[in-house]
Order: structure tokens, then sequence, then C-alpha cells
């Protein structure tokens, strides 16, 4: 039986229950708290080391799970591919069994293989925080999103949630997609069809090629990051024709409800998928995204350290 | 004066005659110096005054033709750390094969004459199962010259092709079918159009669902309608190998129907596993062509069943575990196999899936057909390449534990129904369990 208040690794949010889901949100509501402290620090994980293992690239993932062990009271210790023995050929496996010479309780990781995290999970003996595999996950972004969207519109069951570009490539329209259908919501994935991946209908999500009909009447449009070095590649020919018919604008913003939230994963790339006007405007939560990251990451990591049986209540 | 008579028989077991098309029957096989000289049903005769008898007994197995591989790596030359012809016949001939044709691209790649004899020598040397060596179609297999096929005719290759390789320029492997046509040759093609193939895995519900780098049906489809239309014109005798798509499927039968020169094969992986079995990112699963969707998977087996495709390979590919014990991504494709084939296919026997006629079809008549070989049938003045098969035990596959010097196989731990038990080449016995 899974015990919703516990994790033994965060890899996935495909097959969590909504009672685990529920439970790491409603943790990270207490947490939220401790960030607006004078002294931004609670001593759960203390004692506790967690590793922010980066295989791969990444400023604001890696310093919010950094600033949330630490406002957790845990160690942390970075290793990044560019300072590691992984550039000069030692396998990931490798990689890990050296960290774990050091005994770490928690590793937090990023790599740009799909399945990474799994794998390591299943050969080492410390609990794993996916960080973002490849294409494939990355469950403390759609968590944080999810965190948002349920503390402005006061629930999950039955938003409409609009997800809007790179849908192929993106590991947060994934880990959305099975968090929001796990809490009721209903999801429509948008997005010019050489980047909706083959037989995404499966799920039970509508899915749309042009951004118009996905975010008609919704309460919640999540942009996702165009990575510009696919550009005028094969998936599409420029930006400038991007942000005309797939872009986020104020003219397409209104036939969303009134109320709609304007979401993004960041880093975003203005004049393109989102305009200035639109992320500044008062219904994007852009930011509260960014600060409700901590508070989720330190339920994900709390929850992760007691099921290790190393964290004080 | 009296000459001593040294012959060997199988007895008390159930004879699987493909030639016969019925039934296993009970009965007995005898042969001397490499030749089956009798066969008969029933309980053995005594043998007659004078004669020296090896009775096998064979109760409670079934007799087969042996196996014939016509896709392997043995990785030698050049990459003896996998497996070398040595290793990988025993590997075979455990497996039930007494021949195995192995893919080109080695170190030196199977180009010129004389590799061609050195692996003809080396499977000699191995003496366990006749080795036939595909030459490439290019020097280099990079598809600009046209590599030495008439000398490695002569020396003795029988097929060529450019193993996993897609021959991209389309004129350019014309003029090397036609050309391979002159000497007799068969030649192999394998099925991918690269500018389609994004990654390993088959384009579908499952690579979406975890992010996996993959190829659509289409890009088998496209290669085998291009090399469909090449031996209509060229009139070569070609073999498509690995078909993996009821796609693939449905092109074959239409130009089969339509009487060109072409034969076909599947590899055990695309037959037994399906696209899930790479949802759990095991690289033991990434092999090649993909892994595809179950309806795929029930299309290649009634494709088998009917003819429409007439082998099956073992696309036998040893690595060694560091290339496996890594991220799906990074991880070497291919599965040491041929060890595992009848267990393989027997397994799909015992759960409806595939005839028993068939899976003996496909492992021994037809590919003897394809290669003009002599065999695949029991009847007196045949070679005694045979099989004795347990058809009934259950054995947990142990990728560690492999014949082979390669541990990588997506089976591993899992329970196989049916394995060889005994096989002999002209005769002797070149495994015993």
């Amino acid at each position: 039986m899974e015990n919703p208040n516990t994790l033994n690794h965060l890899l996935a949010l495909e097959g969590l229950s909504k009672e685990t889901v529920t439970s790491i949100l409603d943790h990270a509501v207490g947490f939220k708290e401790v960030s607006k402290r004078r002294i931004k620090k609670v001593p759960p994980l203390r004692g506790v080391t967690v590793v922010l293992f980066f295989i791969e690239n990444s400023t604001r993932t890696r310093i919010s799970f950094e600033v949330a062990a630490k406002r957790l009271s845990a160690d942390t210790l970075n290793f990044s591919a560019s300072t590691s023995s992984l550039s000069k050929g030692e396998t990931l496996l490798d990689t890990a069994k050296n960290l774990m010479a050091m005994q770490p309780d928690i590793i937090v990781m990023r790599h740009f293989a799909p399945g990474a995290a799994k794998f390591l999970s299943e050969r080492i003996p410390a609990g794993i925080v996916n960080a973002g595999d490849g294409p494939h996950a990355h469950p403390t972004q759609a968590l944080l999103d999810m965190y948002t969207m349920r503390e402005r519109k006061g629930r999950l069951e039955g938003l409409e949630v609009a997800i809007v570009g790179d849908i192929a490539h993106s590991r947060v329209a994934r880990s959305n997609i099975h968090g929001l259908l796990t809490m009721g919501a209903k999801v429509r994935l948008a997005g010019p069809r050489t980047m909706l991946p083959t037989m995404i209908d499966r799920f039970p999500v509508s899915v749309h090629d042009r951004i118009e009909p996905a975010i008609e009447g919704a309460d919640v449009v999540m942009m996702l990051r165009i990575q510009k070095e696919r550009m005028g590649k094969d998936l599409f020919p420029s930006d400038r024709e991007y942000a005309r018919v797939f872009g986020l604008d104020s003219q397409k913003l209104k036939l969303a409800k009134p109320d709609c939230l304007v979401m993004h994963p960041g880093p975003m790339n203005r004049g393109v998928e989102i305009t200035p006007e639109v992320a500044d405007s008062t219904q994007s939560v852009i930011l509260e995204q960014v600060e409700n990251g901590v508070a989720v990451r330190m339920a994900v990591l709390f929850m992760v350290a007691r099921h290790l049986g190393v964290s004080e209540e | 004066m009296m000459v001593t008579v040294m012959r060997t028989r199988i007895v008390n077991c159930q004879i699987f005659d493909p030639a016969t098309g019925g039934d296993a029957f009970p009965g007995w096989v005898e042969f001397e110096n490499g030749v089956i000289t009798a066969v008969g049903k029933g309980q053995a005769p005594a043998p007659s005054a004078g004669a020296e008898i090896t009775d096998i007994d064979g109760q409670g197995f079934t007799l087969a033709p042996s196996f014939v591989d016509m896709y392997a790596n043995f990785c030698e030359p050049g990459y003896e750390y996998r497996e070398t012809v040595a290793s990988g016949s025993r590997a075979a001939a455990s497996g039930g094969y007494t021949a195995v044709c192995l893919r080109p691209d080695t170190d030196p790649i199977i180009q010129r004459s004389d590799v061609v004899r050195f692996l003809l020598e080396r499977g000699v040397f191995a003496n366990m199962v006749d080795i036939f060596p595909i030459g490439a179609l290019s020097m280099n297999m990079e598809g600009q010259t046209m590599a030495e096929i008439g000398e490695m005719a002569a020396a003795g290759a029988r097929l060529v092709g450019e193993g996993n390789t897609f021959v991209k320029r389309t004129g350019f492997l014309r003029r090397c079918m036609e050309y391979a046509g002159n000497f007799g040759l068969v030649v192999m093609l394998t099925n991918e159009d690269p500018s389609l193939a994004e990654g390993p895995c088959h384009e579908g519900f499952m690579s979406t669902s975890r992010g996996l780098k993959c190829t659509p049906v289409q890009a088998e489809e496209i290669a085998v309608a291009r090399h469909i239309a090449l031996a209509e014109l060229t009139g070569t005798p070609t073999h498509l190998v690995k078909i993996s798509s009821a796609a693939g499927v449905r092109l074959i039968r239409d130009a089969r129907a339509r009487g060109i020169n072409i034969t076909a094969s599947v590899s055990i992986h695309n037959l037994a596993l399906n696209e899930d079995a790479n949802a759990g990112y095991d690289a033991m699963t990434k092999v090649w062509p993909p892994l595809r969707a179950e309806e795929d998977r029930l299309a290649l087996l009634a494709a088998l069943e009917d003819g429409t495709i007439d082998i099956v390979v073992s696309d036998h590919d040893p690595h060694v575990i560091e290339g496996k014990e890594v991220e799906f991504d990074l991880a070497t494709v291919g599965a040491s196999s041929i060890e595992l084939t009848f267990g393989v296919l027997n397994t799909l026997v015992e759960r409806g899936e595939l005839k028993f006629a068939t899976v003996i079809r496909a492992l021994a008549t037809a590919p003897r057909k394809i290669m003009h070989l002599d065999g695949g049938v029991i009847s007196a003045g045949m070679p005694a390449d045979l099989v004795l098969l347990d058809r009934k035990a259950v054995r947990k596959v142990c990728g560690a534990e492999l014949v082979s010097q390669g541990v990588n196989t997506p089976f591993d731990g899992t329970d196989l129904a049916g394995c060889p038990v005994m096989t002999f080449r002209r005769g002797r016995m070149t495994f015993a369990a």
C-alpha cells in the first residue's frame, strides 16, 4: 500500500495516487510559510545529505531544490556534468556509486536521457527525486504548477487547463498531463502538428493544432518554452511565424475565461511563445510558480526523507 | 573378412520430418559418415551381426532437421571481446544450429575475399557450424564503391548485403544487386529509411508516454517498397531481413503474389516482444528493428504461418555488459539470442501463437531453400544435420550463464518452454545438454 504521506522516490507523477499528490500539495502549504519568515529555516532534515546531481544543465531547478533543501536544514552537495568525471568517460552508475560513498540520503537528479532517474533508483540505495529526465518527466514542475492552480482557484477538480507549445519534447507537459488527470482536471493540448507526438490523443485529453480552440473558456493557459535550436529546422520555420500562430498575446487570451491564469515553466522567450504584455499582466502567475516551486520541493524532500526514516517531525 | 561398420542411431524419439508435412511419429534414425542411412517407424530393429551401432535414447524428445541462422553477428574479426567465431559457434550449436550466416560489419568489414576466406577457415577450425559470411555490397559499407563481390563469391560467399546499414543511393543499390545476380548470390537488405528514423523505439503510444526517441513504421514501409521495386527491376533474388511491421508484411505479401523473387525474415525479438518491453527503459530490450505495436507482432506471426515471411533469424548480437548497464539512450543495440531462438519460438507454440511445424520450417527448411543447401528433411541419403528437441522442459533464462560471450538478453529471468538437447552436424555431436 502506498502511504500518501511518504515517497520512496519521486520518479514521475504517472502512477501516483490522488491522495499522495494531495498530500504533497498540502505539505507544501505549510512549507511555503517558512519562506516568509525572517529566519527561513526549519529543522526536519537536519543531518540529511541531499546531492544535487545535475547531468544536464539547469539553473533555476537546481537553485530551487538547493534553497528547498537548505530551508529544511539539509546539507547539500552540488554535482554537475561540466565539473564531473562523467565528462571523462565514467558511467552514470559508477559516478552514482562514488557519490554513494559519501552517504547521501537523497539524490536529486537531472539527466538528458529518459528513464535515467528510474535506472538509478533500481541500482543505488538512496531516495531519488527526478528533476527532469529528457522529454519524459519533470514531476516537481507539474506539482508546483498544480500547487499554483489550486492556490489561486481553490481546486483542481474540473479545471480546464490548456498546455500549448512543443508537447513532443516537453517533460513538463507529460508530467502535467498525468498529474492533472489524476486530480480530476481537464487537459487540452495544442501545438503545431510537428510538435504533437504520435498517439498523444490516447491520453484522455483533447488535442488541437491551433491555440484558439484550446484556450477558449480555459481556466489556465500554460505556455511551453520553444527551444530556439529547433527553429528553422524541421519543426517550425521562424520565431516570428510561431509567435503569430501559436504565441499567446492579449488578443488570444480574451478567448479564455476572464480570470484565466497564465503560466510558464520558464525560462521564457518573450515575444515568441508569449508577449511581454501577457507575461507581465495581472493574469500571469509565472513568478508565483517559481516561489511555489521551493515549497513544493521542500514537501517532496521531506516526504522522501520521511520514507527513509531520516526526517524529524 | 568382417568389416566393422560404425553407425549411430537415435532411437525411441518422435521424428518430425518437414517433408511429410504431418505430425511427428515415433521412430528411429540411423546415420553413418555424416549421412542418414535409414529412417524407421516404431521400435528400432536389433542391430545386424557385424555392425557396431551406438544407440542414443531419444525418449521424450523430438528429432528435427538442424537449424540454419541467416543473420547473426559473431563479431570476429575486430570485436573479439564481444564474441568470436569459436564462442558464437558453440552458442549456435547449443541452440540447435549447424549453419550460421554472419553480418559483414566486422573490422575489417567483410568486403574482400581475404576476410571471407578467414571466416570460412575460422569456421572450419571451430568445427561446430558451417559459416556463411555475408559480403558487403560497398567498400567500407559507405555506399560509394562496389565491393569485390565476384571475388568474394569465388572465395565462397553466397550472400551479400550491407548488414544493418541502409544503402542511401538507390541507383547504386540497383547496380550492386544486378552485379550480385551475376554470381548467383542472394542480396540481403535491412529496411529502414534513416531520414525517418529518430530513435530505437517504435513511434507509438509507449514512446510518447515514455519520452523515448522513436521511428515510425513508415521508415520500414518506404524501404521495403524500394527493395521490392529493385528486386523486380533487377530480378536478383532478394532477402528482406528482419521485417518488423504489418505494413512491411502487406507489401511483401502483395509483391510475392505478383511473383517477385523476394523472401523475408523476422527476428525472434519482433515475434516475441512488443513496444511495451521498452517501457521500463531496460537497455537489454534495446534491439533493432524497434519492438513495435502488438498489432504488428500479430501480423508477423500470421505472416510466418502463411509463408509471407519465410524464416526467423536470431539477430544474435552479443555485447559486453558495459554497453548495457547505462542509460537507455546511450546503450548499445542488440541481443545475444542464438541459443535461445528455439525456446523463444516454442514458447509461442505453447501459448498457441505459432504452430510447431511453422517453427521447424522457419528455422530449418526455408533457410536451406533460400540458400540452396541440402537437408532440411529426414530421409536416407540426406546429411545427418539433426537436432533433438525437448519441447516441454521449462528453463529460466539467465543472461550471465549464456554459452555466448554476450550476456545481453531481453529474455533474462523469463521462463522459456523447450530447448535443444543434442545437435548433430553431419553426424557428429556438436552439442549435448
